[in-house]
Parts: structure tokens; sequence; C-alpha cells
């Protein structure tokens, strides 16, 4: 039961990053490539997002815990790398554009950088994690 | 797991800006000072796991706040929200960080 409600609250929380998403998307008006950079990374998050769900209700159907030792050691070390990404990114993240583009970035930039830079590091890690048999 | 979380104690020199501007501000840079001290802790599997939990906890709430902030200011249209927003989605994440690990630590979870 326990594993079910997990799952219900990311299927939730992935469903509210994409009407996020779309509020943002609404409010640009036009599309730069910039901000078509951004979508595609998030639809990429998004998706890996519901790709992890996916393979936790399968565990659950057949009668197995969504979530082993080894994927629970997994999430953890993701989370860590997330974790210091977005620690990393938040304070490095707009110097490193001032100095690199030219632009100061607004503060909804800086979140939106935020979450997308953490995002990928934490989905990118897992994924690799998982595939390649790397445990803690 | 390779510790890697000592080398936010760096950021604490980011309080040194003070000394440029004396926007006491950048002093809250000092707090990051603590994050040495996880250099010094002992390679234990228990403490890894907990320091695991404790910045997937972090992450987690990065992870929410950021949404919740941005979708706020969207429907407020009030873009000053902003500043505000992002010092709590910080200062709330080391907090989550640091109470959680204890958290873990203390209970023995």
């Amino acid at each position: 039961m326990k594993e079910k409600i997990g799952i219900l609250i990311g299927l939730i929380v992935a469903i509210l990053v994409l009407l996020t998403l779309a509020l943002w998307m609404m409010n640009l008006g036009t599309l730069e490539f910039m901000e078509l950079g951004l979508f595609t990374i998030i639809i990429f998050l998004v998706a890996a997002a519901f790709y992890v769900l996916w393979d936790r209700a399968k565990n659950i159907r057949k009668g197995l815990p969504a979530k082993d030792e080894r994927l629970l050691s997994i999430s953890y070390k993701a989370g860590y790398y997330g974790f210091i990404a977005a620690i990393w990114s938040a304070v490095f993240g707009p110097l490193f554009i001032d100095i690199v583009f030219g632009y100061e970035l607004e503060a909804s930039r800086v979140t939106a950088l935020v979450v997308i830079v953490s995002g990928i590091v934490f989905i990118v890690s897992y994924l690799y994690l998982a595939t390649k048999g790397k445990n803690v | 797991m390779k510790n890697i979380l000592w080398y936010l104690g760096f950021l604490s020199l980011l309080s040194f800006l003070y000394l440029q501007n004396r926007d006491p501000g950048f002093l809250l840079f000092l707090s990051f000072i603590l994050f040495f001290f996880t250099y010094l802790a002992k390679k234990d599997e228990r403490i890894e796991i907990n320091i695991g939990r404790a910045t997937r906890n972090s992450f987690l709430y990065m992870m929410l706040s950021s949404a919740t902030a941005i979708t706020t200011v969207t429907l407020t249209q009030d873009m000053a929200l902003y500043q505000w927003a992002f010092a709590c989605v910080i200062a709330g994440s080391l907090s989550i960080c640091v109470l959680s690990f204890l958290y873990y630590d203390i209970t023995g979870k």
C-alpha cells in the first residue's frame, strides 16, 4: 500500500510539473530557441520520471517490492548528486552565464536553471547507476 | 559513495564579498563552513546511507518548492516574490539536509 501511495505521489508530481510547464509556456507567448531547448529538457526529465514510475508499477503488478535494496541505494546516491548539482548551479550558474554569454539571469530563470540542472544530474546518474549495475 | 559534500564548504568563501559591499546577506554564506566537517566523518556505511537519504530529501524539497515558486509567481504575476522564493528554496534545502541527517543519525533509522 505504501509503495502504491509513493507511485501515486510521483504521478501527481509529474503531472504538476507538466501543468507548470504548460503555464510557463503559455506565459511566454512566442517560443524562442532557448525556450524550446528548455522545453525539450523538461520533457526528457518528465519522460524519464514516468519510466521510473512505470518500472516500479510493473514490479508491484508482479508481486515484487517496487524498489529493492539496490534501487534504494541508487536513488539515495542519485539524490545526493542532484542536491550537490542544485547548490552549485544556484550559486555559480548565474555567474557562469554572465561571464560566458554576457547575460544577467533573472531570478525566475535561476530557479528554472536549478530545477533543470539538478533534475538532469539526478535522472542521468539514476539511469546510469541502474543500467551499469553500480551500487553504493 | 565518494564524499563530495565537503566541497560545499568552499561556498563559505563567498562571505568575503561582505568586505567589498558591506551587504550582511553575504555573511549567510558562512553557514556553508559546516560542510567542511563532513570531510572528517568516518567512512561508515550507515553514515553514507544517512547522508544519501538526507540529500535525497533535500533534493526532493528543492524540486517541489521550485515548482511551487514558479507556479505561484506565474499565477500571481508578482515577480518580486522570486527573490524570497529563491532564498526559501536554498535555505530550506540546506536545513532539510542537516535536520534529516540528524534525525536519521539520532533515531538510528
